[in-house]
């Protein structure tokens, strides 16, 4: 079984079978479309992946190569996030900082399969909280001077979705 | 990687040096759409020396594409929350039209839009709806909030026609256009130089001269009521119109139909005619009608309807308002073997009083 392998940010090569690596559209590209050729021995650099998230990640694409290709969405059943996989549900209850960062490896790697589940178990984070929740989950400071937040939730209560 | 694919860019952090952005955390495809739309969707680029991989989360980090991602999964509620979160994120939410075609902006009834009302911080909703307001005048605000429109509806408002005009020439990208029951304080018509190219739908009770050349391109027109004056503007509206026009509600009169007769390229599918069963067989003898009506809402009575029959060609769906039901139904069956020759596929009707009747084929 063909191999290739992948250097990450940290100096950490990771030997990798061909058609797991190949769930990386940016891996897929360089190796289809630009011609490296990983007969030569050369290892991959993959600058802004470290090597405790790739290894993570590596597991999750091991666990998904034989996915189908999934199926065009629609705008509907792409706001779902209820249909995660307990699979991946289990693979992302890690802290926020991991989460993050395989997300952002994920979007580095074009791995779109997983950078859905990522942003879908982010939305469940921010489902159904108040702006003061969402800013204590995810530590962001509130920059907004005093009262314009106020002005903000004025204005947000003539919003009402469409009905047409 | 292919250098060509996207240019370097200067980091935003610390170091400013330059670097190419497709390195960082997104792929190419994603960086040049970004890179190529010139406009700014809250980016801040960061090299990947200057984003810090160890410390504390900084949301910062995570480009806006992934918060686009993870926000298009959000209710409409919970959008109006992660907006008043952080300026961050307000910025991401206003700047995506994907994030904000859901709302429309309600505002607050019976109220007084002058000098002094001034709505900070306004949402920027693609749909915006005034209900009962007196709209003296909306000068300070409106122009940096009416190029988002697409959908504008007044609704019982009391408005100058200038003031109206005003109002719509900052509105280009505007696509469906309501005026129900407006109180026009003056209909004093002023030299308009600009043109709503992208109106589709409009729906109004009143029509001006000036309507001719701001609504080029109608799909969907809507008339409700009109004065004997106003006919021959409608007329020439229409005639305007003609070759864009697909749907049309009008309460015709003779006069109006002789007219349109001639109009040879108006070929409306959609057709309610809201006038006096009288004129419907008159309807029915426009050859343009005959070749174009695919649905069609009419007041009929049995004589009526066999006209339809005999006539509109291409009619796959036919719902009437009859006088009596029994009328309907005693002479439904011979109604239903004229009209099965068309292509009809649908038939509805509705009887006064208020029993409904129902055909299937």
């Amino acid at each position: 079984m063909s191999t290739i392998k992948l250097e990450t940010s940290d100096g950490v090569k990771f030997t990798v079978k061909t058609q797991v690596a190949k769930c990386s559209g940016t891996i897929r590209t360089m190796l289809e479309d630009i011609g490296i050729n990983p007969q030569d021995g050369e290892a991959i650099p993959l600058s802004n992946v470290h090597s405790t998230i790739l290894q993570k990640i590596l597991v999750w694409a091991e666990h998904h190569v034989d996915d189908p290709e999934p199926p065009r969405e629609d705008a509907d059943a792409a706001k779902r996030t209820d249909d995660i996989c307990s699979w991946d549900e289990d693979f992302l209850k890690v802290d926020q900082r991991t989460l993050f960062d395989v997300m952002l490896a994920a979007n580095y790697l074009d791995m779109k399969q997983l950078i859905a589940v990522c942003c879908k178990t982010v939305a469940n984070m921010i489902k159904g909280k108040t702006a003061d929740q969402i800013r204590r989950t995810f530590n962001i400071e509130n920059d907004f001077p005093p009262g314009e937040e106020d002005k903000i939730r004025l204005r947000n209560q003539f919003c009402e979705e469409r009905s047409r | 990687m292919d250098p060509r694919l996207i240019d370097d860019i200067p980091c935003n952090g610390p170091c400013r040096k330059r670097f190419r952005p497709a390195t960082v955390n997104m792929d190419q495809a994603t960086a040049s759409i970004l890179r190529s739309s010139g406009r700014d969707s809250g980016l801040r680029w960061l090299c990947p020396q200057c984003r810090q991989p160890d410390g504390p989360l900084r949301l910062a980090e995570l480009p806006p594409e992934l918060w686009i991602t993870i926000f298009r999964h959000l209710d409409n509620l919970s959008i109006l929350e992660v907006r008043s979160t952080c300026h961050r994120w307000k910025d991401i939410v206003d700047l995506n039209l994907c994030l904000r075609q859901n709302f429309s902006i309600e505002f607050e009834r019976n109220f007084t839009m002058d000098q002094r009302y001034y709505p900070g911080n306004l949402f920027p909703a693609p749909s915006a709806s005034l209900r009962d307001a007196k709209i003296i005048t909306v000068d300070a605000w409106w122009p940096s909030f009416g190029p988002g429109l697409t959908v504008l509806s007044l609704d019982g408002c009391e408005i100058a026609l200038p003031t109206l005009l005003g109002m719509l020439k900052e509105t280009p990208n505007l696509t469906e256009l309501l005026l129900i029951g407006i109180k026009y304080t003056s209909v004093e018509e002023i030299r308009v130089d600009f043109r709503l190219e992208k109106l589709r739908d409009l729906s109004c009770e009143s029509v001006f001269d000036v309507f001719i050349d701001i609504f080029p391109r109608l799909r969907y027109f809507d008339l409700r009521t009109m004065s004997e004056d106003e006919e021959d503007i409608a007329c020439r509206l229409l005639q305007s119109v003609q070759s864009t026009l697909t749907e049309l509600t009008c309460s015709f009169s003779p006069s109006m139909l002789e007219r349109i007769a001639s109009m040879s390229q108006l070929h409306p599918a959609h057709v309610f005619h809201l006038g006096e069963k009288e004129t419907v067989v008159q309807l029915c003898q426009i050859k343009m009608f005959q070749e174009s009506i695919e649905d069609f809402c009419v007041t009929a009575d049995n004589a009526a309807l066999c006209e339809i029959g005999r006539n509109l060609r291409k009619l796959k769906s036919l719902r009437t308002t009859t006088d009596s039901a029994d009328e309907f139904i005693d002479h439904g069956e011979q109604t239903k073997k004229k009209l099965l020759s068309t292509e009809l596929r649908e038939l509805s009707s509705t009887p006064s009083p208020a029993t409904n009747v129902a055909i299937a084929f």
